[in-house]
């Protein structure tokens, strides 16, 4: 590069920098003058959802930008923006369909052959047709993906609940957000947060539960930070079983015994009752009071001996209302004396932290992520977050916000909204009720009865069948299942079984390709048009940057092509297909997507799908999911609106969005003179549900055979399971490998030095991995953490498969193991 | 060669420290110094993976609260792979 081009991209780096900390906008883009042309995009990476810009030239991307525009991150990208370069062009790049060979032909047990894709769409085909056949639409399944754009989750949807008639879908938003999800619902009757980002700059004191933001979310900790360093009166307090980052900036730092936050939020409720500092008219206004079964298991198999005694397995999920007078005495053991032994916590933190939920002149916003959702009781804990807020009536005002961050860019947008959930259909309806069935069946124009009443499998579920060969296919997409899931030696054995068949659609080679029968080879991010939603409930659209060139193909195209294959006859009941002759002779494709193409014409340059199918089929969809959001208070704008626009939040009411939902003044479907509605809850009073939930012992807890706690997670330059952050190489030799962190305590106990090769064993498999310690994560004694990145270390191996039994979520964050030198 | 404009938030007692330690930090130039601890610099490095280990090593530096980045050119770097992508095909 010669001296002045090279000042010239510096100097366009430092004005981008300096104008995102001041907020004066830049006049000319950088490098404009380099010939490269610039657009908007959504960062590819973590929920907070960041703005970028995107540069390209000659068909490729070669800069990005926070977009300063972007009211999320104002000019900024955290550490993972500069894996927006790379991960496109990486030299093990996917880009052509493989399938299992032998001699020509598919074998389970073959070698990968490049094919092309109606080979391997021949070979799936026949699996389909085979399986449907025999065992009907509960024998196929797909597993999706918080990663999907907005109308691949929607196209997945109309495939498997329309088309194929199968349940058996559900996403890996499953593992990061299920029991926020049922937290929202059980409380609220309606998904996601009532708040959004603007309370980082209004609230006084914020509480992280479970989540290290500093390390994950780095962008919304900056404003975090920015607010406490320029208001010296806001205060930070960080609830964690182990010692990050995020607690080097925090006033208190509280480390607790795993699973005893569920007591921590019981006395912080327990103290506001007996101060008699809750808020007496929201209370009576605005709340409802309900209860639901203890001893309701851990979402094991039922013949699991930790299930044993669990008498309400069954009714997880279920509750009747209750009295104000009950959760008093419900909070009544919950004493300072009593959470203070039970969690560890110095009882002057408990208390402080108490004081501050029970003032009613300060502004509180509690986020959290993994450690509160990867939870055996993780629905328990989210509502009990809710209970605090709730009894200070400190909720849906600026600044007032129980608030959870969300780890994947479209786990609300799509997974959530869009209902990619084996229970779930657009815009939080649900299969098992009929008038929600009713209400997709008139949208998506279905015969009655089309959509299957019975909810599928839930994700550890769908494994489970797999390994009992209930579900014989699984088509895994935009997700790294064989990494991802807990209790892994299962399901990497069910999925080499004979009688099962797995494809994987991917962009480079993972864990779950190599357990894969046929690998597709897709497109990512800036290859296709796009949409993601993030956990303010912000809808962010992209255009296609660069054409693909090749056999990469997004799922969006795998789902609708694959589906010209089925002739509705053949996937449906003879019932049913008579109930409409019309639809006689017409494919899945027909009916679920080209019906729609009339009016949107596919120009040449639209995107790579449109010049495909001929219609601009990402709009087709919209519009038609658009119809769904207006339903249930979900409000989306037109598709050509969120082009323009750096996302809106949705409720959007005539053009208009909604930063603050259930306030009056801020929400268009809150009443006026009501102060509050929660809408969700329309049968109940328009009343938010306040639940009563004990404190409850992990399914698991360290014994004298395997004495130590197992929490695992993520680590600040690696994202999720590393399929694309990994793909770096010199990145990949500087951090190599997952390591355990360990107390000094615990290694010295088992003579163990740092860098030490050690051997992390549970009752269900083992890894091995080196020692590490006093590095960035300081665990307590007794607990050790190791992240799930690293395919060679698949530390999934030796975590439980215990969920949450009303959420499905799986509880990556306890389990009990030994360790030694190995 | 890949050239980041980057934005390195501080403890504000210990702001002038951690320009200090920036000051032999390879490839780091600091433009601006903020008032509120916020450090505006320009981070040269050959690769992504560079730059990523980079900012690492400034999250381990004292006082350091986040390093984030407003600005990432990196066309060298990308055509020598796509070109080798292409390749390969």
């Amino acid at each position: 590069m010669d001296i002045s081009r090279r000042s010239f991209i510096k100097s366009s780096a430092a004005a981008a920098a300096l104008a995102a900390v001041t907020g004066v906008p830049v006049l000319a883009r950088a490098a404009d003058g380099e010939g490269i042309s610039w657009d908007k995009g959504a960062c590819r990476f973590c929920g907070t959802g960041c703005g970028i810009l995107i540069g390209t030239k000659n068909n490729r991307v070669v800069a990005t930008t926070g977009d300063p525009e972007a009211p999320v991150n104002r000019g900024l990208q955290c550490v993972k923006g500069y894996f927006l370069s790379k991960i496109q062009y990486g030299k093990d790049r996917l880009t052509k369909p493989l399938v299992r060979m032998k001699r020509g032909k598919y074998n389970k047990n073959g070698e990968f052959a490049e094919v092309s894709w109606e080979t391997a769409f021949d070979v799936m085909e026949e699996k389909f047709k085979k399986v449907l056949k025999k065992k009907g639409p509960d024998g196929i399944s797909m597993f999706g993906s918080g990663q999907w754009t907005i109308w691949e989750g929607y196209a997945a949807v109309k495939l498997m609940k329309a088309g194929f008639r199968s349940n058996n879908l559900d996403p890996n938003a499953r593992h990061c957000m299920a029991s926020a999800v049922a937290g929202f619902i059980q409380t609220f009757g309606i998904d996601e947060p009532m708040g959004c980002y603007d309370d980082l700059e209004h609230a006084d004191v914020f509480v992280t539960w479970g989540s290290n933001m500093a390390e994950m979310h780095p962008i919304l900790f900056s404003r975090l930070i920015n607010r406490k360093l320029s208001h010296p009166h806001v205060k930070y307090y960080h609830l964690s079983t182990i010692a990050n980052r995020s607690g080097g900036v925090a006033d208190e730092v509280m480390v607790f015994t795993p699973h005893t936050d569920l007591a921590i939020a019981n006395y912080m409720a327990h103290y506001i009752i007996k101060n008699n500092a809750y808020n007496k008219e929201f209370v009576e206004k605005h709340c409802n009071f309900k209860i639901g079964p203890t001893d309701i298991g851990y979402g094991l198999r039922a013949n699991h001996p930790l299930e044993k005694g669990q008498k309400n397995r069954g009714k997880a999920g279920s509750g009747k209302f209750t009295t104000f007078e009950e959760l008093k005495k419900h909070v009544e053991p919950y004493t300072l004396k009593y959470v203070s032994k039970l969690s560890g916590v110095d009882s002057k933190q408990l208390l402080a932290l108490a004081k501050e939920y029970a003032d009613p002149n300060k502004k509180v916003m509690s986020l959290w992520t993994m450690g509160m959702n990867q939870h055996t009781r993780g629905t328990w804990q989210n509502e009990l977050v809710y209970v605090i807020h709730l009894l200070m009536g400190k909720i849906s005002t600026p600044g007032n916000s129980p608030f959870s961050i969300t780890g994947q860019p479209s786990a609300c947008g799509t997974a959530r909204e869009v209902g990619t959930f084996a229970h779930r259909l657009p815009s939080d309806m649900v299969v098992k009720k009929k008038a929600h069935r009713d209400a997709a069946e008139k949208i998506w124009d279905l015969p009655e009865g089309t959509i299957n009443p019975k909810v599928g499998t839930h994700a550890i579920k769908m494994m489970r069948f797999l390994e009992d060969k209930k579900v014989n296919i699984m088509w895994v997409a935009c997700a790294n299942a064989f990494q991802d899931f807990p209790n892994l030696n299962h399901w990497i054995k069910a999925a080499r079984d004979p009688e099962n068949f797995i494809v994987v659609s991917e962009i480079y080679p993972s864990a779950s390709t190599a357990m894969a029968d046929v690998v597709l080879p897709t497109s990512m991010i800036f290859e296709k048009e796009g949409a993601y939603g993030n956990a303010e409930r912000r809808t962010q659209f992209w255009r296609q940057q660069v054409k693909v060139n090749d056999d990469r193909r997004s799922d969006l195209w795998q789902f609708a092509e694959f589906s010209k294959r089925f002739k509705l006859e053949e996937v449906w009941p003879a019932k049913l297909m008579a109930k409409r002759p019309d639809l006689k002779g017409k494919t899945i494709y027909d009916h679920m997507f080209s019906r729609l193409a009339s009016g949107y014409p596919g120009k040449a340059g639209m995107n790579d799908e449109a010049l495909h199918f001929g219609f601009y089929i990402q709009k087709a969809l919209w519009e038609e999911y658009r119809k769904f959001a207006a339903l249930k208070n979900h409000d989306l704008a037109p598709f050509d609106t969120y082009h323009q626009v750096r996302g809106l939040r949705w409720p959007v009411v005539n053009g208009k969005e909604t930063q603050w939902r259930f306030k009056e003044g801020y929400d268009p479907y809150v009443p006026v003179g009501s102060g509050w509605s929660f809408y969700g809850n329309k049968k109940s009073d328009n009343r938010a549900n306040v639940w009563l939930r004990p404190y409850a012992e992990p399914p698991e807890p360290p014994d004298k055979d395997y004495p130590l706690w197992l929490c695992t997670g993520r680590v600040l330059e690696h994202w999720h399971s590393g399929t694309m952050t990994r793909r770096v190489p010199e990145l990949h030799r500087a951090v190599p490998n997952a390591t355990v962190s360990i107390h000094p305590a615990d290694a010295k106990g088992h003579g163990i030095k740092a860098n030490d090769l050690i051997k992390v064993e549970s009752r269900r498999g083992h890894i091995v991995a080196r020692a590490e310690i006093n590095g960035r994560n300081r665990v307590p004694k007794g607990l050790i953490y190791v992240p799930w990145f690293d395919e060679s270390i698949l530390i999934n191996k030796v975590t439980l498969d215990a969920t949450c039994p009303i959420s499905k979520q799986a509880d990556f964050k306890k389990c009990a193991v030994k360790i030694m030198k190995a | 060669m890949n050239v980041s404009g980057i934005v390195i938030m501080t403890m504000p007692d210990k702001t002038e420290q951690v320009v200090e330690s920036l000051k032999d930090f390879e490839g780091l130039e600091v433009h601006k110094v903020l008032e509120d601890g916020r450090i505006v610099a320009v981070l040269e490095r050959e690769t992504t993976g560079e730059e990523v280990n980079a900012i690492r090593s400034m999250y381990d530096i004292d006082g350091v609260i986040t390093a984030t980045m407003a600005y990432h050119h990196f066309e060298e770097e990308v055509n020598a792979l796509a070109d080798e992508m292409e390749k390969a095909r």
